[in-house]
């Protein structure tokens, strides 16, 4: 077959000018504008923002010491990767403990899991967080449960940064679930009796064949629920303490409530340079597993 | 081979597809038919956004037949920053933003950037119907057509003499551990009003008027003191210091008897209590010194291409049948004068109307929104 490079070039031109111009541009005018440059395409924000770091010539780190200098940020970053590991922590373990349960199990109780796991991702992220603030909030269910158990005084999870933890969980569940279970489906049968053959426990078998196996899944469970959380915003906003907030909301804040742009487009670069942290995990781990497939 | 040629086909029609769909819209619209179609742009809980598309719309339609109102309405804000670097841009540009009349927080600002059209007898005659003082405070750019204030709701049931001054509440809130709260200042004018109540009790008297009018961020050192006494109420705030998001999760609050007292608008507060969402026993009233509230403006934007239709609408709203709406719909005091003013408004409010603080300038409530969230929150 002739090849035809202007056909491919022209099919993916329309995705790519969509992406420079939606996308390119404005994350570099972005970086530009927390960097001090408030000219050209800058110039309408910077008409009517406040408190802002103008450089005529040359680029300033300013902006970005002013906010690590102040200890609330520093705070909001640190409750931002707690949350984030933790809630990617916990869904990895519920996630694969259910994964494993489905894939060697096939009785009734692993039907209605498999139904059962995948009803947070048909329900919007608000409905959901409004309802989780009030079942965990004191004087909600937990506590009217606890109640009845002779326990008083539950705090309420609500408005904490472990209730952000749950409801981030709750929310991320269903992909994570989804992901490995497709993944430990694709490991055979035979490999996992073979090593049963010859006398490894069923637990050796999951940690030596089972799991190796299923590095890819695995990642992109992290990367993808990490990342989600990372940026997110609806929960912790609604679910979130006063203070510290998490960068979604903090940058959100500073924009509207505080009408500072700049600050809040250099919060922005950092949660991309977190992101984009977690990415390099993502695109190793995809270059190690076509490398070992012999794919380079 | 098949499949690459059905892409590409599919790409082509896409891209031919978009570009055809944008392009006829535009046309229709400008097309010359009487009706002329203006955009309002406003913002603020829903009770806001009920009036307008359930009672002053629907009546101003039905008596100007040729004029369409298009309601943008953005729920607590969250819009007013992109819509105010529009207009701002456009101006610069001496182009339409394709907003005519904008409501909200933003045409105060507006107002003073000078981006609105200026209002007087003679394109707008019912102007001469509201206070003088209320024109002078946006340059004549902006016409008050409503009004509320910030005021203090107790549930009576828990509370049998509330306090009446700043001092009686702080010594209140201290005696009465998590009973109070107050929403985040960013997040609803309720408890920006309690906070500017606090800060400028502590304020030298003579700075005080600069905040309402001007901007110099240097002053903002005076705020200090009125700050730390809000850092010092955190432990006797609700659930050891959480201050909800928005005015409605403070109401709620309160008519849960979660908590007993609270900063509250008086026209949702009032709504709230007609509606019984609010129980009977949750009262109203107000400190001294007041807190702040006054009239809530709109304003004709700059370059806007429809202008006679702008001053019909603006002119409509300060009219006996529009301010009626007002008062008996969203409870707000009116905009125009007490004389003016269905007898009603009077009497609803009783105690509470007309007795308030003037607002502060948006840019110093932006940067007291960033302090407090710096040293109270954190």
């Amino acid at each position: 077959m002739r090849q035809k490079p202007w056909v491919g070039l022209l099919m993916s031109s329309g995705p790519m000018i969509v992406m420079i111009v939606f996308i390119g541009l404005p994350i570099v005018l972005a970086v530009a504008y927390s960097l001090g440059d408030v000219l050209g395409l800058n110039r309408a924000i910077a008409a009517v923002a406040q408190h802002q770091v103008i450089v005529k010539h040359g680029l300033t780190l300013k902006v970005y010491r002013d906010l690590w200098a102040n200890a609330g940020i520093r705070a909001d970053i640190g409750a931002t990767l707690w949350v984030t590991v933790v809630a990617v922590a916990v869904v990895l373990v519920i996630a694969y403990a259910v994964s494993l349960y489905l894939r060697f199990n096939h009785n009734r109780l692993a039907k209605v899991l498999s139904a059962i796991y995948l009803i947070p991702l048909f329900i919007p992220v608000v409905i959901a967080s409004y309802a989780l603030v009030t079942f965990w909030n004191a004087g909600g269910f937990v506590d009217a449960l606890m109640a009845h158990l002779g326990s008083q005084g539950f705090p309420g999870l609500s408005y904490t940064l472990t209730g952000v933890v749950i409801a981030q969980v709750w929310v991320n569940l269903p992909f994570a679930i989804l992901m490995l279970s497709s993944g430990l489906t694709a490991v055979p049968d035979s490999l996992i009796e073979a090593s049963r053959d010859v006398g490894s426990t069923f637990l050796r078998s999951i940690v030596r064949i089972v799991l190796p196996l299923n590095i890819l899944p695995t990642v992109i469970v992290l990367t993808f629920t990490g990342i989600g959380i990372l940026g997110s915003f609806t929960i912790p906003y609604l679910m979130g303490p006063t203070a510290p907030q998490m960068l979604g909301v903090a940058t959100t804040t500073y924009y509207q409530a505080f009408n500072e742009p700049q600050q809040a487009q250099a919060l922005a670069v950092l949660t991309f340079v977190l992101a984009a942290g977690i990415g390099v995990i993502y695109v190793w781990a995809n270059v190690q597993a076509n490398r070992r497939e012999g794919i380079s | 081979m098949m499949r690459r040629k059905a892409m590409v086909w599919g790409a082509g029609i896409l891209i031919a597809g978009g570009a055809l769909g944008v392009g006829p819209i535009l046309p229709v619209m400008a097309a010359s038919q009487p009706v002329t179609t203006i955009t309002l742009y406003d913002s603020g809980d829903v009770n806001i956004e009920n009036m307008w598309q359930n009672y002053m719309i629907p009546l101003f339609e039905k008596e100007h037949p040729t004029i369409k109102v298009h309601l943008i309405y953005s729920t607590s804000g969250a819009s007013n920053t992109d819509i105010y670097d529009r207009i701002a841009a456009a101006e610069a540009a001496h182009k339409n933003s394709g907003i005519d009349i904008i409501g909200s927080s933003i045409a105060p600002e507006a107002a003073e950037a000078h981006l609105l059209e200026p209002v007087s007898p003679k394109v707008i005659p019912n102007v001469t119907k509201v206070s003088p003082s209320f024109l002078k405070a946006v340059n004549d750019e902006a016409v008050p057509y409503r009004g509320s204030s910030v005021v203090l709701a107790y549930n009576s049931e828990f509370v049998k003499s509330p306090p009446k001054t700043l001092m009686g509440l702080l010594h209140w809130i201290k005696t009465h551990p998590g009973k109070f709260t107050y929403n985040t200042p960013s997040s609803g004018g309720s408890g920006a009003g309690f906070v500017q109540e606090v800060v400028n009790y502590y304020v030298p008297k003579k700075d005080e008027p600069i905040f309402e009018t001007e901007y110099k961020p240097a002053l903002e050192s005076t705020w200090k003191k009125g700050l730390s006494v809000l850092k010092s109420l955190t432990p006797y705030i609700y659930r050891d210091g959480f201050y909800p998001n928005g005015n409605v999760a403070v109401l709620q609050l309160l008519a849960n008897s979660s908590i007993w007292m609270a900063p509250v608008w008086s026209d949702m507060s009032t709504s709230y209590k007609k509606e019984h969402l609010l129980p009977p026993s949750i009262k109203l009233t107000q400190l001294t010194p007041p807190m702040n509230g006054g009239p809530a403006y709109v304003g004709i934007v700059k370059n806007s291409p429809h202008l006679k239709q702008d001053n019909i609408f603006v002119n409509w709203l300060l009219t006996p049948a529009a301010q009626t709406i007002v008062v008996n719909e969203v409870d707000g005091y009116p905009g125009v004068e007490y004389k003016y003013a269905p007898p009603k408004a009077k009497q609803v409010f009783g105690s509470i109307a007309g007795d308030s603080s003037p607002y502060w300038d948006a840019q110093f409530s932006t940067d007291l929104n960033a302090k407090w969230q710096a040293t109270v929150a954190g």
